[in-house]
């Protein structure tokens, strides 16, 4: 056995010579660039033909990837006019690429570049086709993060959100669960927010209060609420009497559920966090035994996560502590 | 009508309870470690495979690294051949042109794979293995990779940038000793950004919470010793809620199933931040003062919530000071990660390898990162203490250190020799 044997699949027919040819067209073109001399056009489509073999066998083969991008990047400088179509074919091969492997890195890393390339350029055709390869994905899989993060990105970039509350509320409708979709949404509301929607705020915690009343345990919800919440406590743009408005609407939502039988865990710790930091805020002692109180009804109806309750109430301690 | 993800997770967990069940019934506790197996199983993983492997052509120094630390978790020894091997192989891997290491010798350097051929070359230690890296080599890669506006790097030349590329490149620079302020600077910042508003953090700014990300982001910025404006409570929260009731297991995203993966990617975080216990108390304290509004009329008399509740944890567990001596526990449940992993990621009737949960096939990843998620609940769970479920003389493991996840004592070896 050979040092270059580790970890080392057996190759099928061709794969080898396709690796070989791939090495040769990179030393090319990397030799030509320390020397400042172009490669030709047809060295470029030959060096994009031997990547997509060494591809095609497999997916996740980055360098073969790197290299078609800077065969095409080359090929689309030199094109004049027909930038765009070299460009477009990439977009294609890239969305092709993703059908035979939706978690793949480098397939989607292919699209944002020719997108980013694209730039201001890319018509309206294009961003369709963008977001046609997006939603395909995210049709057999509804949480491929890949594919969100793609959205999310040519939503910013082309600044095209209008689509954002559809699309996700209908995501959303369709599973609840769907976390994925509700991450997208809360960007789009702070995105409203910023345009100027004031109201969003308000909208989005009674939607989120909806969607909690066919299971009140669901988390998704519970960290939307408490974002938003957070957005209107922290952020300088949101008004006081919104700050306020919101915050005491989530904890109108984290009481109700909070209350009865069997208490949502998700809600109690709402109400524990916001009681402990009024304790100390406030420097109250009484506070701090409901605090003290609520933390350890959380540890009895969660008790996988006591040890969290107590390290909680232990760092509530030592702030009492420090600003007595 | 169940939602889809309800169901999903609905079934995951009767398999466990099943899994546990009888698991119970057969040991009276979780099932042994079947580490001679597993290390069978690891030690194929570094011949030669078969030609189905061949996906994994552009992971080799993954596949290097997921074996040699296994074996090492599990406290076995390489041969000297196959050890020599490993270190030519790696060696093999340098991108002379650009600085790093790639995923197999004559592919592109890339940071992912330098983070496991540095991390690998650590475990396997010595002085070949060390003459394998050149530092100013590893630095200008890095730097070729980092983008200056954001403080991020690309995976590799022309690849994304990602909190990924941030871990890899600051866990590369922190073992090859040039973990600098060029280097380092701008990713408390970047890391800071992609923390979503659910606690956790996201492969880019607008991403969603994913536990390989989140790892990967509070490991760099613990690396790089600038936390930039993470908030750590709110981390804190959605990690512990990222443990499955009954499985015991770790999820890699909220309302998502429990694989075993993600017992490293996100039990790996707790001791980071108990690291960071100071920095979480000043910003609760800060985050107190923010609170708007008056004092809350809710207290635990009106919520109407029964005595049982109440009653049982306050007087026991909250008595004052008990929670300052060494024996801190960390926030999630030690003993109920060790039963996921012992009971449901081993593979079916005895074979070798762990997997991402029931009913899906072993691979030398999830192996990996089994063991060393089963080795950090045992060293990590409670400060100063050592817990091992099940029998100690199979399931013991060696302790790694959780910021790079290299086996303790050969990091420590590494580093003490790279001043
Ligand atoms: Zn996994």
């Amino acid at each position: 056995m050979d040092e270059r044997d580790v970890a080392r699949p057996a190759y099928g027919r061709g794969y080898e010579e396709d690796v070989r040819a791939l090495e040769e067209s990179m030393r090319m073109m990397e030799d030509g660039v320390e020397a400042s001399s172009d490669v030709d056009v047809h060295a470029l489509a030959r060096g994009m033909e031997t990547s997509a073999r060494v591809i095609e066998t497999c997916g996740a083969h980055y360098t073969a990837w790197a290299h078609r991008w800077r065969c095409a990047e080359a090929l689309a400088g030199d094109a004049g006019d027909g930038k765009m179509a070299v460009l477009r074919e990439e977009a294609a091969y890239a969305a092709r690429a993703t059908t035979s492997n939706a978690k793949n890195y480098q397939a989607w890393n292919h699209a944002r570049r020719t997108m980013e390339t694209m730039g201001d350029e890319a018509d309206v055709g294009d961003r369709a086709r963008a977001f046609e390869h997006v939603d395909a994905a995210l049709a057999s899989d509804g949480k491929n993060i890949h594919a969100w993060q793609q959205r999310a990105w040519l939503v910013s970039r082309f600044n095209v959100w209008d689509g954002e509350d559809a699309y996700t509320r209908a995501m959303i409708a369709e599973d609840v669960m769907n976390n994925s979709a509700w991450n997208a949404r809360f960007y789009w509301a702070k995105h409203m927010f910023d345009r100027g929607d004031e109201e969003v705020l308000d909208r989005e915690t009674a939607y989120a209060r909806e969607a909690l009343e066919s299971d009140a345990e669901n988390e998704s919800v519970w960290s939307y609420l408490r974002g938003l919440r957070d957005f209107a406590e922290t952020s300088p743009a949101v008004d006081d009497d919104t700050a306020t408005r919101i915050s005491e609407f989530v904890l109108a939502v984290a009481r109700a559920a909070a209350s009865g039988k069997s208490p949502s865990r998700h809600a109690l710790l709402v109400l524990a966090d916001r009681v402990a930091a009024e304790a100390v805020r406030d420097r109250d002692l009484d506070r701090a035994a409901d605090a003290r109180s609520l933390f350890g009804a959380l540890a009895t109806i969660d008790p996988l996560r006591a040890n969290y309750y107590a390290v909680r109430l232990d760092r509530l301690e030592s702030a009492l502590r420090a600003s007595m | 009508m169940p939602s889809t993800s309800a169901s999903a997770i609905e079934d995951l967990a009767a398999t466990a309870r099943e899994l546990h069940r009888d698991a119970f019934a057969r040991n009276g506790s979780a099932e042994p470690l079947r580490g001679d197996a597993h290390a069978e199983y690891l030690r194929g993983g570094l011949g030669a495979l078969p030609q189905v492997f061949v996906s994994l052509d552009a992971s080799r120094a993954w596949m290097a690294y997921w074996c040699v630390h296994g074996l090492a978790v599990l406290g076995r020894v390489l041969d000297d051949e196959v050890r020599t091997r490993v270190v030519g192989f790696l060696d093999a891997c340098v991108d002379a042109r650009r600085g790093g290491f790639g995923g197999g010798p004559g592919q592109m350097g890339h940071l992912a794979t330098t983070y496991a051929a540095t991390a690998a070359l650590v475990t396997i230690g010595g002085d070949d293995a060390r003459e394998v890296i050149a530092r100013a080599d590893v630095k200008r890669f890095l730097m070729s990779l980092k983008e200056k506006e954001t403080g991020g790097f690309r995976v590799h030349e022309g690849g994304e940038a990602d909190a990924r590329g941030c871990y890899a490149a600051m866990a590369s620079a922190h073992m090859c000793g040039c973990l600098d302020n060029d280097v380092r600077s701008g990713v408390g910042a970047y890391v800071s950004r992609c923390q979503t508003y659910e606690g956790g953090i996201g492969g880019e700014p607008g991403g969603e919470a994913h536990g390989g990300y989140t790892y990967c982001g509070l490991a760099a910025c613990a690396l790089a010793g600038d936390f930039g404006t993470l908030d750590l409570e709110n981390l804190e929260r959605w990690l512990v809620n990222r443990q499955g009731e009954i499985e015991g297991g770790f999820s890699g995203r909220t309302n998502k199933l429990v694989d075993g993966c993600y017992s490293f990617w996100q039990g790996g975080c707790f001791p980071l931040l108990r690291r960071a216990n100071d920095v979480m108390l000043l910003q609760f304290m800060e985050r107190s003062k923010m609170t708007v509004g008056g004092r809350t009329v809710v207290g635990s008399d009106d919520l109407g919530l029964e005595a049982r509740v109440l009653g049982a944890c306050a007087a026991t567990m909250f008595t004052s000071g008990a929670f300052e001596s060494s024996s801190t526990p960390a926030a999630f449940s030690s003993g109920a990660l060790q039963g996921w992993i012992l009971d449901c990621c081993q593979s079916d009737n005895g074979a070798g390898g762990l997997r991402d949960k029931p009913g899906t096939g072993r691979d030398h990843y999830h192996t990996c990162y089994c063991l060393s998620g089963l080795s950090l609940a045992q060293h990590h769970g409670r400060c100063g203490l050592v817990e091992v479920v099940g029998p100690a003389e199979s399931n013991a493991l060696v302790e790694i250190e959780p910021l790079v996840n290299v086996v303790k004592h050969k990091y420590e070896t590494w580093m003490r020799a790279l001043t």
